[in-house]
């Protein structure tokens, strides 16, 4: 058990634990939805891929919802005048880096295994009290938790559960919490404590324009935010205690059911997790579901990783294919990072950050890349293990950092997207060399289905590149 | 002048957002190829036999029947009836925006585009003729295209809750209450017909998920956090009642099919608006009008 934060810097760094942790999720559930099989060439019956297919549509809500959350938690850290930040470490890593928590960072496939490690993630605390390390949640309990009426305590208030009392200070210099609910809620504690303390006016220093919001409680005037409640998704603003209260009920709500009414339950993640869990169980024990996809795909060797848990791509079209990915990952958290910064911007060059960085980084390259990669060969070797195929290693070369000056931003933008567009040129030069792989062979089709994917990938990042320069008068226009 | 008005319901399989603007089944949008249908073709039908159109069952609810049609013509000034049932077709059109990367906010353009009148019956082409992005270049693919370019394409007004959108598709009302309680009616209408399919696995799996994306026009009023004014309604309940209005296009191009006296060297003007989008039937609704300058009439 934690003991508690009372000063500015502990709950900084608990916000910076939490953020962490949220795009840590987020990117592990990814991973597992991006090996799902989803086209009727794969082999399963349409019945089963039905499911599979709804299973993957669970995940990538639960993901969206991540990303929310890691939005709150930025917003609630530069809300007490903390700094955003994107940095994360490489996966995998030990099952001890989050402490007693269990939670064990890496890349996994989609099958049974990976689900319940995700469902423990997102358990409620009591639940998983006196579970030893990785192991899975009872899921008779689980069920008995997501089907039923609120008699384990899932309505329970969470200011009443935890009151309001000051507690002692504490040192925040490990990860000192036993689950994800236990973090939220001594940050919740830390946000009373300090409002308390010092008055909400001396709390709350950020300013408001620094954060990001939208969705059916935003304040955003124009652009394409306002539609974020479309994709379950909520992002709001924080500048008092009741804000802070409420984005951490949400979180807590979201994930792992605490203070959700019955009607909300099933769509929570421990419930949604819960539920794929037993289905999984049911129709696909063998995870013949997933594709034979590698744990921990790397394109290189990191020093800050257990060498003995990744696995290093060794064929090099499908490393090409793998940079792509990275580099689109990271220039869509350079893009981000710039959305929480105090450089100075025009509202219409946040809209148009927030349209280049949310929608199409997103869904046009970082999906589509990591779809791809799933069906492409992790080695040269020709003689296979099980798992064979590669996958997203959402690698980052070191911290992800703010550009440092403003006049440069765009224009360093630009490089990045035309280095892209330059890698898929490069890319696509050399034949295609996924003709052979299984089932890239359509009727009426010349070209693989890979790499038809690839050039349509090739035309929007070349649009993209064209349209940003037009746009910011980097060079020339496009009128 | 030729003067054809046309309306009707619209048949489009794609994947929506945040799926990528390829995707073949859906997965995180709201629109999905369900088990037993075909991969997602992302083109607009006009027709109930072009190749790609899957006509869902609806039940007892009923709802959209591809079919677009001409409700009423004139020809130089006079009613001209024979043409009345006469169908409009655009010829392998796509709606096109690709997130975000080609045109903002969903103003959409429409991707080749090349409009077909057929007979009432049978495959006669009376009228063809296709409008370029780019008349130097007829071939240039639209991420080529300059904002000017496309800008004559795109559609120009949102407009939601649209009485003129209930209106065509015979909505009871386009406030919010209303939409909501169709797809709940159609949730109803499904879940009877799912109790048919007991024999049948891959009917009753696709009918399955259908009836559960019917239900998340709900979700949001159970979040506890949510206060009031946070209620929104979600899209697949709004969209059956929000229009896309202002398409208006001198199209510019070769006419391939000239069966009515049209003159072929002026532009002829297409004007419509698209909405009542009904994402569990993958359809919406089309009201607008082709006109087509003529020869003179035989003296």
């Amino acid at each position: 058990m934690h003991h508690g934060i009372s000063t500015r810097a502990e709950l900084i760094d608990a916000l910076r634990v939490a953020a962490e942790l949220e795009h840590q999720l987020m990117a592990q559930y990814l991973f597992a939805a991006y090996t799902l099989k989803r086209y009727t060439y794969e082999g399963l019956e349409p019945v089963l891929l039905e499911r599979v297919r709804r299973w993957a549509s669970s995940i990538t809500l639960i993901v969206r919802q991540e990303m929310e959350h890691l939005g709150l938690a930025l917003n609630l850290l530069s809300s007490i005048g903390g700094t955003p930040s994107f940095t994360r470490p490489n996966m995998p890593q030990k099952a001890d880096y989050y402490g007693q928590a269990g939670i064990k960072l890496e890349l996994t496939r989609g099958d049974l295994e990976t689900i319940k490690r995700f469902q423990r993630f997102e358990a409620p605390d009591n639940l998983v009290q006196g579970l030893a390390p990785g192991q899975p949640v009872d899921q008779e309990a689980a069920l008995l938790w997501c089907d039923s009426e609120p008699i384990l305590g899932s309505r329970l208030d969470l200011t009443k559960l935890l009151g309001s009392k000051k507690l002692k200070a504490a040192p925040v210099t490990s990860f000192g919490w036993s689950s994800i609910q236990e973090l939220y809620q001594t940050i919740h504690n830390g946000f009373v404590t300090l409002s308390e303390a010092m008055g909400e006016r001396n709390l709350f220093v950020g300013k408001p324009s620094l954060q990001i919001f939208g969705g059916p409680g935003g304040r955003q005037p124009t652009g394409s935010m306002d539609d974020l409640n479309q994709y379950g998704v909520d992002l709001i603003g924080v500048t008092n205690l009741a804000g802070a209260k409420q984005a951490i009920a949400m979180i807590l709500e979201q994930g792992e059911g605490i203070q959700a009414k019955p009607g909300y339950l099933p769509w929570t993640h421990f419930c949604l997790f819960t539920h794929i869990r037993a289905e999984m169980e049911q129709y696909d024990p063998q995870g013949l579901c997933a594709r034979p996809v590698v744990r921990n795909p790397m394109t290189t060797r990191y020093p800050d990783v257990p060498q003995d848990e990744v696995t290093l791509l060794t064929d090099p079209v499908t490393i090409e294919v793998a940079k792509l990915f990275n580099g689109s990952y990271e220039l869509m958290l350079l893009m981000l990072l710039y959305l929480y910064s105090d450089n100075v911007k025009t509202q219409e060059q946040v809209n148009g950050m927030m349209d280049g960085a949310f929608f199409p980084l997103m869904t046009m390259f970082v999906r589509p890349l990591a779809e791809v990669l799933t069906e492409l060969p992790a080695f040269t070797e020709t003689t296979k293990g099980e798992l064979h195929n590669a996958g997203p290693g959402f690698e980052l070369n070191g911290d992800v950092l703010l550009v440092p000056t403003i006049d440069a931003t765009w224009d360093l933008f630009q490089e990045r997207i035309d280095v892209l567009a330059a890698g898929f040129d490069a890319l696509l030069a050399g034949g295609d060399p996924w003709l052979d792989l299984p089932n890239q062979k359509e009727e009426g089709e010349t070209s693989s289905r890979i790499r038809r994917r690839l050039e349509y990938m090739r035309s929007n990042m070349k649009r993209l590149a064209f349209d940003w320069r037009a746009h910011w008068n980097i060079g020339y226009s496009s009128q | 002048m030729l003067i054809l008005n046309f309306e009707g319901y619209f048949q489009m399989r794609m994947a929506t957002d945040p799926d990528p603007t390829d995707d073949k089944r859906g997965v995180s949008g709201y629109t999905f190829a369900l088990a037993g249908e075909p991969d997602l073709d992302a083109k607009i039908h006009f027709q109930p036999d072009e190749p790609g159109v899957w006509q869902r069952e609806l039940g007892a609810s009923g709802g959209p029947r591809v079919g677009v049609k001409v409700t009423s013509a004139t020809r130089h000034g006079s009613a001209a009836p024979e043409l009345v049932g006469t169908r409009v077709a655009f010829v392998d059109a796509q709606i096109l925006e690709h997130n975000g990367i080609l045109v903002r906010n969903d103003y959409f353009i429409i991707h080749p585009f090349r409009v077909r009148l057929l007979a009432a019956d049978g495959d006669d082409v009376l009228l063809e003729r296709v409008d370029w992005l780019n008349p130097d270049d007829p071939d240039m693919p639209e991420n080529d295209a300059t904002a000017t370019m496309l800008t004559r394409r795109q559609a120009k007004k949102f407009t939601g809750n649209s009485q003129a959108v209930a209106d065509a598709t015979g909505l009871e009302s386009p406030a919010n209450v209303a939409l909501i309680a169709n797809r709940l009616e159609r949730r109803r209408s499904l879940m009877a017909l799912q109790a048919t399919k007991t024999d049948d696995p891959i009917a009753f799996a696709a009918l399955e998920s259908r009836i559960e994306q019917l239900a998340i026009v709900e979700r949001w009023w159970e979040l506890s956090v949510n206060r009031g004014q946070n209620r929104v309604i979600d899209r697949r309940a709004a969209q059956l009642a929000l229009q896309l209005d202002g398409w208006n296009i001198d199209m510019n191009g070769t006419v391939a099919a000239n069966q009515l006296g049209a003159v072929t060297n002026y532009p002829w003007n297409i004007a419509f608006w698209m909405g009542g989008w009904d994402g569990d039937a993958l359809c919406g609704y089309v009201k607008g009008t082709w006109t087509i300058p003529l020869q003179p009439p035989a003296p």
